[in-house]
């Protein structure tokens, strides 16, 4: 039988323990897709993706562990596109890292456009080995604007696949955790 | 405070600074400030919590 004393220390490691549990199921924050009218797709692997793939729960997939994966894309825009320009970037806590710019005169008027894009070329712009390439849910953010009008919005990415980074944070995690719960140890006075 | 609150800041600090990377690692919540600043946040405040509680240990 637990002694009084043992019972109290179980009772507050089950307090600490669930104050962080709640912390850990903090909800993610609502996404938008895309404002402003523009539409738009991507196909990767037979797959169709759009603006309604802006949540964690329904991101755009990208197998990077594959060789030679295309992604056809097509975009449009509802409005006069003379003058653009754009850009589109990964949302990192209060910074966005831009990945890609574009800019026309467009003195055609043309209102939509279509090209594919190797994931091969997205992988070469990491300088380290396929394995060490971070995997996991990305928002990207970006942004169109011309003469006739501007759309934003946002639409979450996951890179597919098993890097060892993963496992590293989550050793990280459990080993700074413990290290926490020894900030609750009584100093003797 | 009772327990070892420069150990809880630090502690706390990486603890939320990992469960942000992890969760983004998984595929559970991007890199968005809320979890990136907010976890790390609330991680010192649980390490300050805990060392100013200081619920483990003896008394004496």
């Amino acid at each position: 039988m637990k002694s009084p004393k043992r019972r109290r220390r179980s009772t507050r490691l089950v307090l600490v323990l669930g104050v962080m549990a709640s912390v850990l199921m903090l909800p993610a924050t609502a996404m938008a897709g895309i404002d402003g009218g523009c539409t738009g797709s991507v196909v990767i692997e037979g797959t169709t993706y759009g603006p309604n793939n802006d949540t964690v729960g329904n991101p755009i997939v990208v197998p990077i562990e594959k060789d030679g994966v295309v992604a056809i894309w097509e975009g449009k825009v509802p409005f006069d596109n003379e003058n653009n320009q754009g850009e589109l970037g990964i949302v990192v806590g209060p910074f966005t890292i831009n990945i890609a710019t574009w800019g026309d005169a467009n003195t055609a008027n043309k209102q939509g456009n279509s090209g594919s894009y190797s994931i091969e070329e997205f992988k070469d712009l990491f300088p380290v080995p396929e394995s060490l390439i971070p995997r996991g849910v990305y928002q990207l953010s970006g942004e169109h604007s011309a003469d006739g009008g501007r759309c934003t919005g946002t639409v979450m990415v996951k890179l597919e696949g098993s890097g060892s980074i993963g496992i590293a944070t989550v050793v990280g995690a459990a080993i700074t955790f413990v290290t926490m719960l020894g900030a609750g140890l009584r100093r003797k006075s | 405070m009772k327990g070892r609150p420069v150990l809880g800041f630090i502690s706390g600090l990486l603890f939320g600074l990992f469960l942000a990377l992890a969760l983004q690692q998984f595929g559970i919540m991007p890199l968005t400030t809320l979890s990136l600043i907010g976890l790390p946040i609330v991680g010192i405040a649980l390490g300050l919590g805990l060392a100013a509680w200081a619920p483990f240990g003896n008394k004496t």
